[in-house]
């Protein structure tokens, strides 16, 4: 059978805030919205989610007289998505070997 | 409002946003490639010039201490962009590790030069000064284009590196006209394409 994908990663937005902190060190809560195109309001709310579970960590901040919301990853964060990844690779091989099946008639 | 991927669009998602950081972090490098281009060019040609315009030439060369302010206004640039910076990276941690080796290199090898020429009374030594840190900056460039994935900074490295090569063929004079066209060469003109490509990716 196969494997659950973690529901709390397995959503666009989430999925996408997740993989654009892997690849930095940490980032801005405008970086994110751009990089994403959500709404500040959908954006907060989804990272209140990840931050709850403990996938990032949030530092609110002042810049001048501007809020500031820096994001960064958890070691908690990357296991999370190295088990997501791994899921979904096993999604596809389990798809590519079905297809071959259908191409030689097995059933 | 939360949308459910299958599999497939959720690979593609994560390539897409992996892929959208990447492009980021080389966005930032534009500014130290044409300030730095730039001010060196600059000094370089003004140097040549006050060979010739100066009754002793070799004052000329008190020029280089236009660099010290350069380095102090560089520093304030650098730590403004990094604290409004957006985003930071560790391959941004990495890269300004290599230039910051780099400047600490400059310094030892210079000081090394100095030393040596005063005490062996050799000015040819000075002659080694462009073609040295040409290859310094071609290593550094090498190592930047390496971590950054950038290809157009391969070509630049080739290019210091023919610059080093160049000066062995051509009077020390002339070392300042190379150094100046390898920093319009290899950093201004870069520094203006990833300028170009950033307001493009904007539009």
């Amino acid at each position: 059978m196969f494997e659950e994908l973690d529901p709390l990663l397995h959503s666009q937005l989430r999925l996408s805030v997740m993989s654009l902190l892997l690849s930095v060190d940490e980032a801005d809560f405008v970086f994110l919205r751009e990089q994403t195109g959500a709404t500040s309001g959908n954006l907060s709310v989804q990272i209140e989610k990840l931050r709850e579970v403990g996938y990032i960590d949030v530092n609110k901040s002042f810049r001048g007289r501007m809020p500031c919301t820096q994001c960064r990853i958890t070691k908690k964060g990357i296991s999370a998505f190295e088990e997501y990844a791994r899921v979904l690779q096993s999604y596809m091989t389990a798809a590519d070997a079905s297809q071959i099946d259908k191409k030689n008639g097995y059933r | 409002m939360e949308t459910n991927l299958n599999h497939e669009q959720s690979l593609t998602l994560i390539n897409e946003m992996i892929s959208r950081a990447r492009n980021n972090v080389q966005k930032e490098r534009r500014y130290p490639l044409l300030f730095w281009g730039y001010t060196i060019a600059t000094v370089a040609i003004l140097n040549y010039v006050l060979l010739y315009v100066l009754c002793n030439p070799n004052l000329s060369f008190w020029v280089w201490c236009l660099m010290l302010p350069a380095w102090g206004l560089s520093y304030f640039i650098d730590r403004k962009i990094h604290r409004t910076a957006l985003v930071k990276t560790h391959i941004d941690r990495i890269g300004d590790g290599v230039w910051k080796g780099y400047g600490i290199g400059v310094g030892v090898f210079l000081f090394t030069i100095f030393a040596a020429a005063f005490r062996l009374q050799s000015p040819v030594l000075f002659s080694l000064v462009t073609p040295v840190i040409l290859i310094m900056v071609g290593i550094c460039e090498y190592a930047s284009a390496c971590i950054y994935r950038f290809t157009p900074w391969y070509r630049v490295a080739a290019l210091l590196g023919a610059g080093a090569i160049a000066c062995a063929f051509v009077p020390v004079q002339v070392h300042f006209l190379i150094l100046a066209l390898c920093m319009i060469l290899g950093f201004v003109v870069p520094g203006h394409l990833l300028n170009r490509q950033t307001k493009k990716n904007h539009v």
